[in-house]
């Protein structure tokens, strides 16, 4: 995993997150403790991925600060969700997703498959965060949507 | 469909000092079932959720839902799940008994009315583009 507990509630609290609304995977699931134990972020898990976007809607019109985490196969079933949030109400609701398998080149996985081009159909922009170099850009680019008040996912790398 | 109660619990997460509620249709509630469980678990006190049961899709025509062929008792539901307080009402008089008592209490707080469908004439869209009506919205969370 590229980032651990301690990184990633560092890099969240540096970008004043308030709320982290998610399901984990096997990756971001290592975040759980750090995430739990952090004095400056309230973890809220939710049942089903299509739960996250409205909840991370309340959360924003009440003027929190939320991110959601999840993996690429949740993405994938919470797109309607998304749609509403992002594009009928149009609040700039940022993520974080798991992509599933991305570092294995040589898989078949239909998730990983499907990632790009069901990224492409949502029109979410994304970064990739694949290696070490790749690191920073996880607190730049967010901040850029956080500053510029516009929907953005981070990609990271599974 | 399906999101009202998640967004909501944001709210009430947000501004725990305000109570928000949650007026609800059970087709909805039924899309997003496990969300009653994510609101007891956030431990949220200032949320107040009201179900709407007919029995059916009214914006699409309606159609009955799968539940509505069963006989599924929304407030043991509620109950089993670990709300706080919980009420069942089916006729209008007793809705009004109870509101106030129900209202006034901490919550997380589930109440099931059972209502008839709604009138053709009774089904209005709401002419306010939805950009005005979030910053209205805001405007008052904010205040």
């Amino acid at each position: 995993m590229l980032f651990d507990g301690e990184e990633i509630v560092s890099e969240l609290c540096r970008l004043g997150i308030t709320h982290v609304v998610w399901i984990p995977d096997s990756s971001l699931g290592q975040w759980e403790t750090a995430l739990e134990e952090s004095a400056d972020l309230e973890l809220v898990r939710v049942c089903r991925e299509g739960e996250a976007w409205p909840l991370a809607a309340g959360l924003m019109l009440g003027g929190q600060t939320p991110i959601l985490m999840m993996q690429t196969t949740g993405l994938f079933e919470s797109g309607d969700a998304l749609r509403n949030v992002l594009y009928d109400l149009k609040l700039p609701v940022i993520s974080i997703v798991g992509a599933r398998n991305w570092l294995n080149t040589a898989s078949r996985d239909s998730a990983r498959v499907y990632t790009e081009p069901i990224l492409a159909a949502w029109g979410l922009e994304y970064q990739l965060i694949a290696s070490e170099q790749d690191k920073p850009q996880l607190y730049s680019f967010l901040s850029s949507c956080l500053t510029e008040r516009r929907p953005g996912t981070i990609l990271l790398a599974e | 469909m399906g999101g009202v109660i998640p967004m909501a619990l944001g709210l009430a997460l947000a501004q725990p000092d305000r109570q928000v509620i949650a007026l609800v249709g059970d087709g909805s509630l039924l899309m997003n079932l496990g969300t009653l469980v994510t609101v007891i678990a956030a431990k949220c006190r200032n949320l107040k959720v009201i179900l709407l049961d007919n029995g059916l899709y009214e914006v699409t025509g309606g159609q009955h839902t799968a539940a509505s062929q069963l006989n599924l008792r929304y407030d043991d539901l509620a109950r089993s799940i670990g709300f706080r307080t919980v009420e069942a009402c089916s006729d209008e008089d007793t809705w009004q008994a109870q509101a106030g008592d129900f209202l006034a209490q901490d919550g997380p707080s589930f109440c099931w009315l059972k209502v008839a469908p709604a009138l053709p004439d009774d089904m209005q869209t709401v002419q306010e583009p939805m950009p005005q009506q979030l910053e209205r919205i805001q405007k008052h969370l904010q205040s």
